[in-house]
């Protein structure tokens, strides 16, 4: 049985070969060429008709399926209901609902209903005929509602995000330890990060536990070991840290004297 | 297994050519198809050179492509791109296209997957611990390449756990690995 080495060609947007390119990070950008080379290999929202047969056998069997989908789309009508958020003073929100009328609900009831449940105010918008407004946030729970109780189909519904940037904390510090290197130094007075050049002054939280364990590991009595570690309340020659933390030298000087130079032994949340 | 691999440097060293006999008899031994073709792989003229990783990860390499891999002294891998050219080299196991995604990102493949769809296993009885690919239905080319646990018969009666260990896969940190 004899081999023979067979050339391939790889997509020139994402690398990977073309049956796997839908499944691939660049799928957006590589659509265009595999319509023109390879258009069997597209995912199936994106073919068009001519493309997506080689046998007529199967575009008969679409036809037919195409002929019931249009069937059913004529006996729902698309009317949207949009929910939003908006704000009443600093703190406080009110849910706007609007859109609920061409459902075929009576408005004053249903803000009657929300006013119930929620146990709060709800309002019908005066200029117009179909905003509902329910004081507080309730842009959730509403949505519930509008499915069991009032029968309102659940693509029809749209829920508006909020505008809200929301910062995510975890990351920014990640960020500042990876700098920690490259930063100047304080005069170790620093609580946490502080990079003492300490004399170890750090404030650090230093895990300094007081329990000699000689050399390694947590090297806390109050320092006076050897001390690898983190040079717990001073005075310690605390050698590099916590293992992961590239102690280079002097370790963390935790509290107070240690000769750290250390790294103000921050309470880092690994 | 290579999901979040990105090594900085990779020692390389130059074969001499007693070793590098004998590298090309244990890729033989185990691939008896490769015998026409290692000569064409790996040509005389060339330097085959090894490249070591940690866990005792070596690579072999031609002209900055990596053809085969192993660790320590086990079986011998290919890379997916030699793979490609040669797509009869290695037994295959299909599987269904919503299992894709989680193996490129460097899952395990269950047992249960593959007893999806009772008509594309293997005729054959493929044995535990055999270097296998893995394609998806519709799909001509392999993306990855795995180490099998049980044998053919074993899956079909236990059906539960994993049944193939992932090794190698498409666009993790081997296949954008490039040497220089």
């Amino acid at each position: 049985m004899s081999l023979t080495l067979q050339p391939i060609k790889y997509c020139p947007i994402c690398k990977l070969p073309p049956d796997y390119c839908a499944f691939g990070p660049k799928y957006n950008q590589c659509k265009e060429w595999l319509k023109e080379n390879y258009p069997q290999y597209l995912k199936e929202e994106d073919k068009t008709d001519n493309e997506q047969f080689l046998n007529p056998e199967d575009q008969l069997d679409q036809e037919e399926n195409e002929k019931e989908k249009k069937k059913i789309k004529k006996k729902v009508p698309f009317n949207q209901v949009t929910i939003s958020l908006s704000k009443r003073g600093k703190k406080k929100f009110v849910t706007i609902i609007e859109g609920l009328e061409k459902h075929g609900l009576d408005l004053k009831a249903t803000s009657k209903f929300f006013a119930v449940k929620f146990s709060c105010g709800s309002n019908i918008l005066k200029g117009s005929d179909d905003t509902i407004v329910i004081q507080g946030k309730k842009n959730e729970e509403v949505v519930e509602h509008l499915i069991n109780k009032f029968h309102v189909p659940k693509n029809q519904i749209k829920l508006e995000k909020a505008n809200k940037k929301i910062k995510k904390p975890k990351k920014q510090n990640q960020k500042n330890r990876n700098q920690v290197q490259n930063q100047g130094n304080t005069m170790g007075r620093g609580r946490g990060r502080g990079r003492g050049r300490g004399r170890g002054r750090g404030r650090g939280r230093g895990r300094g536990s007081g329990n000699s364990s000689g050399g390694r590991g947590r090297g806390g009595t109050g320092g006076r070991g050897r001390g690898r570690g983190r040079g717990g309340r001073g005075r310690g020659r605390g050698r590099g840290g916590r293992g992961r933390g590239r102690g280079r030298g002097r370790g963390r000087g935790g509290r107070g004297r240690g000769r750290g130079r250390g790294r103000g032994s921050s309470y880092q949340k690994y | 297994m290579f999901n979040k691999w990105n090594p900085q440097n990779l020692k390389r060293n130059v074969l001499k050519s007693s070793l590098r006999r004998k590298i090309q008899k244990a890729i033989v031994e185990q691939y008896p198809a490769l015998e026409s073709l290692i000569t064409t792989l790996m040509p005389k003229k060339k330097q085959l050179e090894v490249g070591k990783a940690e866990n005792h990860l070596q690579f072999y390499i031609i002209e900055s492509t990596i053809l085969f891999f192993r660790w320590r002294q086990g079986p011998f891998y290919p890379t997916l791109k030699l793979l490609h050219q040669i797509p009869s080299l290695l037994p295959v196991y299909y599987v269904d296209e919503g299992a894709v995604k989680p193996l490129m990102g460097g899952a395990q493949i269950m047992m249960k997957g593959l007893t999806k769809l009772p008509n594309e296993l293997p005729e054959e009885n493929i044995p535990a611990e055999t270097v296998v690919a893995i394609t998806c239905i519709g799909r001509k080319n392999a993306f990855t390449i795995g180490l099998t646990v049980h044998s053919t018969e074993d899956i079909k009666k236990i059906n539960n756990g994993s049944g193939i260990k992932n090794i190698h896969s498409i666009n993790d940190g081997l296949w954008k690995f490039e040497i220089h």
